[in-house]
């Protein structure tokens, strides 16, 4: 990168070039590991180039690049498990390998397999589409966030805006995973986000609203007008809130809430969570846990998808599979450790889930205007805060806010109450999908009608 | 040169072929015109983390974390690069690339202060024990546990330790060097009662050396916590939620103030106008009689430094005097753009980060009254002995601490029984308005409180006296 332009050739850098030495690096860590005494090992290794530019208030708050390699070894010697991480110079061999050594020696003795199911292993691996290089100069980024501070002020007229801020980020990553069986998987991503968040004063009533989206491929990502409109929309509908009666509740998730609501639900699905009696789902499998119109599938090859990977962190293929169908759960998602304990099959969970769709069947697919029709009276909850989780038992409790629904119709903004519940109860008593699916992140779920929500209101 | 100094130079700048030069040279490379300071920062770490259960390891894990990050300041914006290869021609890289920023070709040129200076502290000691120690020191505290009652099925203990080197030098001249060291020992276990178990655990936080003169009575009062804290789990009851005044121990309960009044005092967020504190200097903000304050000097507290990473000197800061705001927290940017001095504010997680407005130590000053005192004048309310861990909406100040860890009824003025499931909800600016007793029993966090902010994860300390909140939101669950 040169300092006249912002940094298009670091972008673009992840070449397989870079790619071959990094498998080369792994490979001679699983030389050292065996060569100082490991029986087996399994590592990861990553090399990260970024770029960032932070614009608030029409100024330039931050411009800049980074540069990030970590390294995560772990070896297994005589029935003992040692592991060393890594940031900054992973190509110090001997010193990490002799880090890891030093802390299996005080290890308990596994007689488990360190190395287990090698017919799952990602032997061979699919070309996701995740690596779209950009030549970008700092002076296309800057209009980006510039673009996009100018909706927010423009859509926001005649209201004052308070204070906006937009930032673009750009980021290559060349990820490699090897273990002493001969296995070496590797691929290269990239990564372009545009965030922008924006406080309007209205009646003396100052309110924040912010938004984002991230996609491999650059020309996908949201033009920037229509982001900086799309945070000002978000807050208008936030403006003039008042106080909601406690109570319970009909109520529409929008797709951002029903995917955070979501992603709990399918982290409670973790074998690694089964076998330590850390989640509700244990003993659920054959079990309702959703809605019976409700499946809910994953596709780890998805392709250009954000979390698209063809193996896990341990080396493990991934592939597509139904986790939820007609509302019951159908097996757990495990990594090495929990399929090992539970005697099931791995499926290649080590790093969580890859592309989930929750899907609805036609008649229960609605339009946002057929969702509302059939709340009727209720609320629409648009927004989250605080992280009152709790896996073990399926209960949450978080503070929230949105809108009012009489008839079908939104009547007022609300805020400042709390809703909590059961991830179980909410997902079994869903009556219906929207059809407009959150298409960033990991999950893909359209607003989610639920009932029995309890509200404890200020 | 001193000890430090002479320890983090051959840490982190001679494996590289860095000699002081390097550092002054990319610094000048940075100050080009139109940027108004510039500074290096070079950081190495070791995290370490082990966990014991029956008297054996069961995990463990140690991270070799180290880089540097230079930065080049106008008056609105930073420049930034960092960099994970520490030698000069990276450096000269970084620099040229930090100083992208420069937006002023036909503005001054300021030169960087000839006159260098020179400082450097010790926050904490690395405890330099091997591995099979703190193993053995982990098994005693497990077997501690059993000892101490019976009832104890299954107990974990956990140890972080994480030894910092870091090495600052600025525009002003400035080489700053610290050794940094903070430690964190977690005691989770079951009891048994009635045929069902209740988890509990307990936490503290210290300096290292600290750490390697743990004794028993101190891990003996961790053990008790955790089994009290079980106990209350098995005796808990439901609890009618409302409208109530609520008692905040002192201690850890400082959270509260921390993140629903701390971070509105952060002087980027003031400067923006986003913050419900914005433009309220002089004004009256909290209740008579409440004083807050960020004091980053304070003796073996997790959010006390030298120096912040900027460069500038702790210090302690009134935020809050009697309920009228005084000042905000600044770094260096905030602290000029308000055209006041930096607060010692300025800090970053790591060489990766750029530097902003952040609490130290913050806590609320003492009043008058005994603890017994404020639980007496409630007729019905909570008392909240753990408040347990919560988020906040920085702009409006509404917070949400989602699951109260430890909780009783008040009755009458008296604790009449240990409630479950309970949760606070209000805003920042309501809470320190409703203040409507203050004790005189301050206290701090053991060690366990850290702060996110802008992905940037810090050590803080929080504390306050015993206090009476009147009229607060609390979701109860009978």
């Amino acid at each position: 990168m040169s300092a006249t332009h912002f940094s298009p050739h670091d972008v673009s850098s992840a070449s397989l070039d870079q790619e071959g030495a990094l498998r080369a690096l792994a490979a001679k860590f699983v030389a050292a590991a065996k060569e100082l005494g490991a029986d087996a090992c399994r590592l990861t290794l990553s090399d990260n180039h970024g770029m960032s530019a932070t614009l608030v208030d029409g100024y330039v708050t931050e411009v800049g690049s980074g540069r990030s390699r970590t390294g995560q070894l772990e070896v297994f010697c005589e029935g003992r498990a040692g592991t060393a991480m890594v940031a900054g110079d992973i190509s110090d061999v001997d010193s990490i390998v002799a880090n890891a050594l030093e802390q299996s020696r005080y290890a308990p003795v596994s007689n488990v397999d360190p190395l287990p199911f090698p017919e799952s292993m990602a032997w061979r691996t699919a070309d996701s589409g995740l690596y779209h290089p950009a030549d970008m100069g700092l002076k296309q980024v800057m209009e980006r966030v510039r673009s996009c501070q100018r909706a927010v002020v423009e859509s926001a007229k005649p209201e004052q805006v308070v204070s906006t801020r937009s930032a673009f980020q750009a980021m290559t990553t060349v990820e490699v995973v090897a273990n002493s069986l001969g296995l070496i998987a590797s691929k290269s991503a990239t990564r372009y986000s545009l965030e922008c968040d924006a406080a309007v004063q209205k009646d003396g009533e100052v309110v924040h609203g912010q938004w984002q989206d991230a996609v491999r491929d650059l020309s996908l990502l949201m033009a920037p007008e229509a982001l900086g409109a799309l945070v000002i929309r978000r807050i208008r509908a936030k403006q003039g809130a008042n106080k909601l009666a406690s109570g319970v509740y009909r109520a529409i998730l929008e797709p951002q809430i029903a995917t955070m609501f979501a992603e709990h639900l399918i982290a409670a699905m973790a074998g690694s969570l089964v076998i330590n009696g850390a989640t509700w789902m244990a003993g659920h499998r054959g079990a309702l846990v959703a809605a019976p119109w409700m499946d809910i599938d994953e596709d780890p090859l998805l392709p250009g998808g954000l979390n698209s990977s063809s193996y896990d962190s341990q080396g493990y293929a991934t592939s597509p599979r139904r986790l939820v169908e007609a509302g019951v759960l159908l097996g757990y998602l495990h990594d090495a450790r929990s399929a090992t304990v539970m005697g099931e099959a791995m499926t290649g969970h080590s790093s969580g889930t890859h592309n989930i769709f929750v899907r609805a069947p036609a008649d229960r697919l609605l339009t946002p205007e057929a969702l509302l029709a059939r709340l009727g009276d209720g609320i629409v909850i648009a927004e989250f805060f605080g992280v009152g989780v709790d896996l073990a038992s399926g209960t949450f409790s978080l503070g929230a806010l949105g809108r009012r629904v009489e008839k079908g119709r939104i009547v007022e903004a609300v805020d400042r109450f709390m809703i909590s519940g059961h991830f179980s109860s909410l997902f079994q008593g869903a009556e219906a999908m929207g059809n407009d699916i959150e298409q960033r992140g990991n999950i893909r779920i359209g607003s989610l009608l639920v009932t029995g929500l309890v509200v404890s209101g200020e | 040169m001193g000890i430090v100094a002479d320890r983090v130079r051959s840490s982190l700048l001679e494996p590289g072929g860095l000699k002081d030069h390097h550092l002054w040279l990319a610094i000048e490379e940075m100050m080009r015109p139109g940027i108004e300071a510039a500074d290096v920062y070079l950081q190495s770490r070791v995290a370490s983390s082990a966990t014991v259960r029956g008297g054996r390891l069961v995990g463990s894990v140690v991270l070799h974390d180290r880089g540097m990050g230079l930065r080049a300041m106008t008056a609105t914006g930073d420049g930034f690069c960092f960099t994970q290869l520490i030698d000069p021609a990276e450096m000269a890289r970084g620099a040229q690339i930090a100083g992208v920023i420069a937006d002023n070709p036909n503005g001054e040129r300021r030169q960087r202060l000839d006159k260098t200076s020179q400082s450097e502290s010790v926050t904490g000691l690395p405890d330099r024990l091997v591995l099979a120690r703190r193993i053995e020191m982990m098994a005693a505290i497990e077997a501690q546990a059993h000892a101490f009652d019976t009832r104890v099925v299954a107990a974990t203990v956990s140890l972080t330790v994480d030894e910092e080197e870091v090495l600052l030098a600025t525009d002003l001249g400035l080489l700053y060097t610290d050794v940094r060291c903070f430690s964190r020992i977690t005691l989770q276990l079951g009891i048994q009662i009635g045929g069902q178990t209740y988890q509990g655990n307990a936490a503290r936080g210290f300096a290292s050396d600290e750490f390697a003169f743990l004794d028993s009575e101190t891990t003996l009062a961790l053990v008790r916590r955790a089994v009290q804290a079980a106990e209350l789990r098995a005796q808990a009851r439901p609890f009618e939620g409302g409208v109530m005044s609520v008692v905040m121990a002192a201690g850890w309960s400082g959270v509260l103030f921390h993140e629903a009044v701390g971070h509105g005092l952060e002087g980027d967020l003031a400067a923006r106008g986003i913050s419900p504190y914005s433009g309220r200097i002089g004004q009256a903000i909290a209740a008579p009689g409440c004083t807050i304050m960020d004091d980053g000097t304070l003796a073996g507290r997790a959010g006390t430094r030298g120096m912040d990473d900027e460069g500038t000197v702790s210090q302690a800061t009134t935020l809050v005097e009697d309920g009228i705001l005084k000042s905000y927290m600044h770094d260096r940017r905030s602290a000029r753009n308000a055209g006041v001095a930096p607060t010692g504010n300025g800090r970053r997680q790591s060489y990766a980060n750029l530097p902003m407005p952040r609490m130290t130590n913050t806590y609320l000053a003492p009043g008058s009254a005994t603890p017994a005192d404020v639980i007496a004048s409630v007729d019905r309310g909570l008392y909240c002995a753990d408040i347990g861990s919560g988020q906040v909406d920085l702009v409006s100040g509404h917070f949400v601490f989602g699951s109260v860890g430890e909780a009783y009824a008040i009755e009458g003025g008296k604790l009449t029984y240990p409630v479950s499931g309970v949760r606070l909800m209000g805003s920042g600016p309501q809470v320190i308005a409703r203040i409507g007793m203050v004790a005189n029993d301050l206290d701090f966090d053991s060690g366990v409180a850290s702060c996110g902010k802008s992905t940037q994860n810090l050590l803080v300390g929080v504390g306050q006296p015993t206090i009476r909140i009147d009229e607060l939101t609390v979701g109860g669950n009978a």
